[in-house]
């Protein structure tokens, strides 16, 4: 690739995409070191939280970044709830790996017609207005530059908190060895039921950023479903910083994949096969995804 | 485990079985009672008694085809989903259709009822709308679907089924090879279309465009067609998955190859976040052009598309006669007075898809699809509607193409789209 002022672009643009891909990711990485079953209905959440800020945001008018933090506690709320009230009774009534994915599933297909109930088949938008500036060559708006940022501040606070702090390190514990981390002491449902809150505060941040970013409709969750699982899977599913390194290859991946399929003058709409091409790849290379590089988070998984 | 096999358990499912076993059994009954009041329906005997000139009086048992009381027409919509805005709108044109022409006494004494089913633009589910339209209504013509990728998916079925299909909407040039048997439409083919738009791009002095469409036989049609029309001064096409939402590389891409203009052929939703894209990519010192699926005003319900179509100066065409017709004049008067708004786009297309199903049931003298499709051709080459005369060619397409040039405007603080000349097959490009 010749590096031209434009190649810049191209970069600030594939960061974006793939900040939108850690934040949507990362919730399902950190249930799923815990859980250890793929909740299908995570994706949902980014919905919800998108629509959740727009009534707050727009219909009660507290503006966009209040709503958008009430919305994430919101949100963080029903994660929690659907985990005691769905996934914790079936665990308790003896569920196998099958039975809560399926079950996460049709809580997803329930979440999104309750929406699509609610809402209608109509798409909103916020009426905040994100203006754009130069940096150089690059293009960016305001809500691009809060995108990155919020992803890469997402992934600081969260290896701290895994780190640094107590629960942090009793959800470690939990993930790598839960008969262990109970015998000293976890609280193993409160850790549980913190993660599911993080998670979908995650899940509404995320949701509401793209959603600034298109439009809010009950499918936004639907369509980063895919990009979502194939994060996860690339930065080696549980492992955050993975994630983190897995949601920008496949961003940029779909962005250069743009400029190299356009230079051959082929149709640009296949932008996300070079992207799971680049996803095949790494995983024929390395099968458990990228954590295996990153050994300091290395997870035991069983 | 989640499976108790208690002797309880059982003996409940086991209930539960037997009791939806015999729910089966009466629902089957219940539709096959249905199917033979319909089939009793449909064949519609006479008793006739003639006098003959011997004094001598006979009676005898004709048995003439008749129309049924109750003249179904079906019409296949997108009343939710993506384009739910305009098909619920679409929709009130052919109930208009149906309201009058039972004001005039219907057909041959027969009501009219419109049908309609929602297919959200999605050719599995309009597929589905046909069947059950066919199958369960009885239904033997159908208005519609309206997008060109659901009536090629559905024009099999329809053809193996005998039910003509008149669709208000779908342009693409490739259903021209599947139609003018079982297949109509009242509006021209796109081939048609992308004349009128390459006259207009090159009146406006465009030297290098880029064309940004979506990915279906729609978008596709307009760039193929366009390319032809326009050659080298097409520099850059981009297709888009609508799904995908994220288009600013893509649109970095048009950025990046200079271009004085971009011809937008999208579909409202994912079309709002391209346009969001390029203003905030800085795309604005360009010129914008669209097909006709970009004459709607639901590209205004976010204020920084409808900024950039403004700021673009979005330019197009979209099929139509010009608004100042008798037959127009006329739609629009009886379309505000039954729904108290004015008529949307392709309300007039749907209008006369519905009249031309209903003329060609009135001239086939029964309500059989092999039969109703025989005299589509001939109701239309007799009708003129508020889009004007729908004379069909050999492949069942519209042959007159008018077009109107409209363009985005903003009127105090409203933003608007508004009419500023024509194109049509005889005279060209008049702004």
């Amino acid at each position: 690739m010749v590096l031209e002022p434009s190649t810049l672009q191209t970069v600030t643009n594939g960061l974006i995409t793939g900040s939108i891909y850690f934040l949507a990711a990362v919730g399902l990485t950190l249930q799923y070191q815990l859980m250890k079953f793929p909740n299908l209905s995570h994706a949902e959440l980014f919905a919800v939280g998108a629509f959740v800020t727009y009534l707050l945001a727009d219909v009660v008018k507290l503006g966009f970044w209040p709503g958008l933090a009430f919305s994430m506690l919101f949100t963080g709320g029903v994660a929690a709830a659907l985990y005691i009230t769905v996934f914790k009774t079936l665990i308790k009534r003896g569920a196998t790996l099958l039975h809560l994915i399926i079950a996460s599933a049709g809580l997803g297909i329930l979440l999104r017609y309750l929406m699509w109930e609610i809402a209608g088949r109509k798409s909103y938008f916020y009426s905040h207005v994100f203006s754009p500036f130069d940096v150089g060559p690059v293009r960016l708006t305001t809500l691009w530059l809060a995108m990155i940022v919020v992803a890469v501040a997402s992934l600081i606070a969260l290896l701290l908190f895994l780190s640094r702090t107590r629960v942090g390190k009793a959800l470690r514990g939990l993930a790598s060895n839960p008969v262990l981390a109970r015998l000293s002491g976890v609280r193993s449902e409160a850790v549980i039921v913190l993660v599911w809150a993080v998670s979908g505060m995650l899940a509404a941040l995320g949701g509401t950023l793209r959603a600034a970013d298109t439009r809010i409709i009950p499918e936004l969750g639907v369509e980063v479903l895919i990009p979502m699982f194939a994060v996860s899977i690339l930065g080696g599913i549980g492992s955050v910083s993975g994630a983190f390194a897995a949601a920008y290859i496949i961003g940029l991946s779909e962005s250069f994949g743009v400029v190299a399929l356009s230079r051959m003058g082929l149709s640009t709409e296949y932008k996300a096969l070079i992207a799971f091409a680049a996803l095949v790849a790494t995983i024929i290379v390395l099968p458990t995804g990228l954590s295996s590089l990153i050994s300091k988070e290395r997870m035991r998984r069983d | 485990m989640p499976y108790d096999k208690s002797p309880g358990k059982i003996s409940r499912r086991k209930a539960i079985s037997s009791a939806a076993a015999a729910g089966a059994i009466v629902g089957v009954g219940i539709v096959a009672g249905l199917g033979g009041y319909l089939a009793g329906a449909s064949t519609g005997g006479r008793v006739e008694t003639a006098t003959v000139t011997n004094v001598q009086t006979q009676t005898q048992t004709v048995t003439a085809p008749q129309l049924p009381r109750e003249v179904k027409i079906g019409v296949i919509l997108p009343l939710s989903g993506e384009l739910g805005p305009i098909g619920i709108k679409m929709l009130n044109g052919a109930k208009l259709a149906e309201t009058l022409i039972n004001r005039w006494g219907g057909l041959s004494g027969s009501t009219v009822t419109v049908v309609a089913e929602d297919s959200l633009a999605l050719p599995d589910k309009a597929l589905d709308a046909v069947k059950k339209l066919v199958e369960v209504d009885g239904v033997q013509v159908i208005a519609g679907p309206a997008t060109s990728v659901e009536v090629l998916t559905v024009a099999d079925y329809a053809t193996s089924r005998k039910v003509p299909l008149i669709s208000m909407s779908a342009t693409a040039a490739s259903i021209s090879r599947i139609g003018g048997q079982y297949i109509f439409r009242v509006v021209p083919s796109d081939a048609v279309q992308t004349q009128a738009l390459a006259d207009l791009i090159r009146s406006q002095g465009i030297r290098r465009l880029a064309t940004f469409v979506v990915s279906n036989d729609y978008g596709i049609g307009i760039e193929g067609g366009v390319k032809a029309q326009l050659g080298d001064i097409v520099v850059l096409s981009i297709r888009y998955d609508p799904a995908k939402g994220d288009y600013r590389e893509e649109l970095s891409r048009i950025k990046d190859a200079n271009v004085d203009a971009i011809l937008w052929a999208t579909w409202v939703e994912s079309g709002i976040v391209a346009m969001k894209q390029a203003s905030d990519l800085g795309l604005t010192n360009i010129r914008s052009f669209g097909a006709e699926g970009m004459r709607d005003t639901s590209f205004f319900a976010d204020a920084k598309a409808a900024e950039y179509l403004l700021q673009t100066n979005m330019m197009g065409t979209s099929p139509s006669a010009p608004a100042e017709t008798l037959a127009s004049k006329q739609f629009v008067e009886d379309y505000k007075r039954e729904f108290g708004e004015e008529p949307g786009l392709f309300g007039d297309t749907t209008y006369d898809a519905t009249m031309v199903a209903a003329l060609a049931i009135a001239r086939a003298g029964v309500y059989d699809g092999a039969k109703i499709a025989s005299q589509i051709k001939p109701a239309a080459y007799h009708y003129v509607g508020p889009s004007g005369h729908k004379m069909m060619n050999e492949s069942g397409d519209a042959v007159l193409a008018t077009y109107d040039i409209w363009r985005v405007a903003k009127r105090g603080d409203e933003y608007v789209i508004e009419s500023m000349g024509s194109w049509d097959t005889a005279a060209g490009l008049k702004i």
